[in-house]
């Protein structure tokens, strides 16, 4: 399949791109924690995905291709954000803890809450190997890593889930300042 | 840990048939609360319906890249 494909194949690889569709909004709410957000971001991965089609190697696995541009997406707004709101302590930049999320979304489970609490690359993860069913080899081509760093990654990730979920009250928590979260997010 | 209990199936490539993708069969499977929670989660959003912004979106990047084939890199919008 060569880019003048982009034509003819145009209709399948948009069947496949819309059966794609909840997967990638299923990623994505879980990385980030709140579903309006992730729909923008499904929104531009499929943008971005559409304009490089070309570069997408047909027989290879399409939703991987897709997360790992949802991901890199992600992460290029992270940092965009960071640099915009500086963090003097350096919790969040080293700690990758998504600032918002556990104000936009009070309601949420408590599991929910814990999983946003995770740092960013235990939380996807484990979304990924756990949730999504990629095998570890493919979780860590999605985010460039080494399959033995995946499976320490989830595994960091399920033990700071267990602290987080038989920790205090959540309502206690939540009435901490977004300051002291972040402090508290990087004491583990 | 001998409670990580999973079976190693690998299912290469089968996503890209996309008739169900919620139905992928995972390679590992907690079995434990914490992966519990996680399928729930997970599949929950799985399951919704594709929103109609995102199909009118496929359609409108189709109408762009087949009136200009170039690229559809400047559909996106910035902020």
């Amino acid at each position: 399949m060569t880019a003048s494909g982009a034509h003819t194949a145009g209709q399948g690889l948009k069947t496949e791109l819309i059966s794609a569709i909840p997967s990638l909004r299923a990623f994505a709410v879980s990385i980030c924690g709140n579903s309006d957000r992730a729909d923008d971001l499904v929104q531009e991965t499929l943008v971005k995905a559409w304009g490089s089609l070309a570069s997408f190697s047909e027989g290879t696995n399409l939703t991987a291709w897709l997360f790992t541009i949802l991901r890199n997406i992600y992460y290029s707004e992270f940092r965009k954000r960071r640099r915009e709101a500086p963090d003097p302590d350096g919790a969040m930049a080293a700690r990758l803890v998504a600032p918002e999320s556990q104000h936009a979304h009070m309601d949420f489970l408590d599991f929910r809450d814990a999983l946003q609490k995770l740092p960013l690359d235990q939380r996807e993860a484990l979304i990924l190997v756990a949730a999504s069913g990629m095998s570890y080899e493919e979780a860590a081509e999605i985010c460039g890593c080494a399959p033995g760093t995946m499976k320490s990654r989830v595994n960091r990730a399920r033990n700071r889930l267990s602290e987080l979920m038989s920790a205090p009250p959540a309502a206690e928590r939540r009435e901490w300042s977004s300051a002291e979260q972040l402090t508290e997010a990087s004491r583990d | 840990m001998t409670g990580d209990e999973f079976g190693e199936r690998r299912r290469g490539g089968e996503a890209r048939c996309g008739a169900k993708p919620a139905q992928r069969q995972r390679s590992v499977e907690f079995k434990d609360s914490i992966g519990k929670e996680l399928r729930h989660l997970y599949d929950d959003v799985v399951a919704q319906p594709v929103p109609d912004r995102f199909l009118k979106l496929l359609n409108q990047l189709e109408t762009n890249v087949l009136s200009s084939p170039a690229t559809t890199c400047g559909t996106r919008k910035s902020e």
